[in-house]
């Protein structure tokens, strides 16, 4: 009886594209995983006082002319787009309607913009009496 | 499998051998006429090659006119498979040319002798 030899079917192009699918997949997923951990982290919420360096602290505030103000407000709330936000607890005396100078409001809203519900702890502000 | 991956006993060169073994899997109908080819990376890969060889081989095919580049697409299947299994043969018949002693001229006049 006669030996009979099965040649295998060379699929040279079958099996590139075979690789090149599973290459996708590969690429695709890890894309996918890395995706969904960057939003896990974006979307985590911090914990109190964790925020950017030199924003969210506990430290007193200073003024400009170098005096150190008396208390650090610790909890604070965006009222609207103006310079004006309201404090709670409120401050002593009639301060619930306030002005931040702008370079603390930058930082406030960097602050609100990375915390949910608009809240922020530990930040420390001194309060400028609204003019007029 | 290693029987695919070309040999370096092999006789010829490598290019050569990358760009005969994909000219076979055209004449065989591996991808129609229009369709694009997968990578020349994962040609490589399956041929045991460097991409390089593999990229030298796609352009003998597209120079025979099997295959078309097309910047941003690709390269694609051009020529039928008929066309592709002539060419083949075509290559078969002066490499069988060649081991003979026969010259590239004597070649082209046996073959314009053939009616």
């Amino acid at each position: 009886m006669t030996p009979t030899f099965a040649i295998p079917r060379r699929a040279v192009i079958e099996d590139a594209r075979r690789r090149q699918r599973r290459r996708r997949v590969v690429t695709g997923s890890l894309l996918l995983l890395c995706l969904a951990l960057g939003l896990v982290l974006l979307l985590r919420p911090s914990p109190p006082g964790s925020g950017p360096p030199g924003v969210a602290s506990s430290a007193p505030a200073h003024r400009a002319d170098g005096r150190q103000d008396a208390k650090p407000i610790r909890s604070v709330a965006c009222a609207g787009p103006q310079h004006r936000i309201a404090v709670s607890p409120p401050a002593k005396g009639d301060h619930s309607d306030l002005v931040v100078r702008p370079v603390i409001l930058s930082l406030t809203q960097a602050v609100l913009h990375h915390l949910p519900g608009g809240r922020v702890v530990g930040l420390c502000l001194y309060p400028v009496p609204a003019r007029g | 499998m290693s029987w695919r991956r070309l040999g370096r006993d092999q006789p010829g060169d490598l290019h050569e051998l990358a760009a005969a073994e994909i000219r076979r899997a055209l004449a065989e109908g591996e991808a129609r006429p229009g369709e694009r080819l997968p990578p020349a990376r994962d040609l490589a890969a399956v041929l045991g090659v460097n991409t390089n060889t593999v990229l030298r081989a796609l352009r003998t095919l597209r120079d025979e006119g099997l295959l078309e580049f097309r910047r941003g697409r690709g390269i694609t299947v051009a020529g039928t498979p008929e066309r592709t299994a002539v060419v083949e043969k075509a290559h078969e018949l002066v490499r069988l040319a060649r081991r003979h002693g026969y010259r590239r001229d004597e070649l082209v006049r046996l073959v314009e002798s053939i009616d």
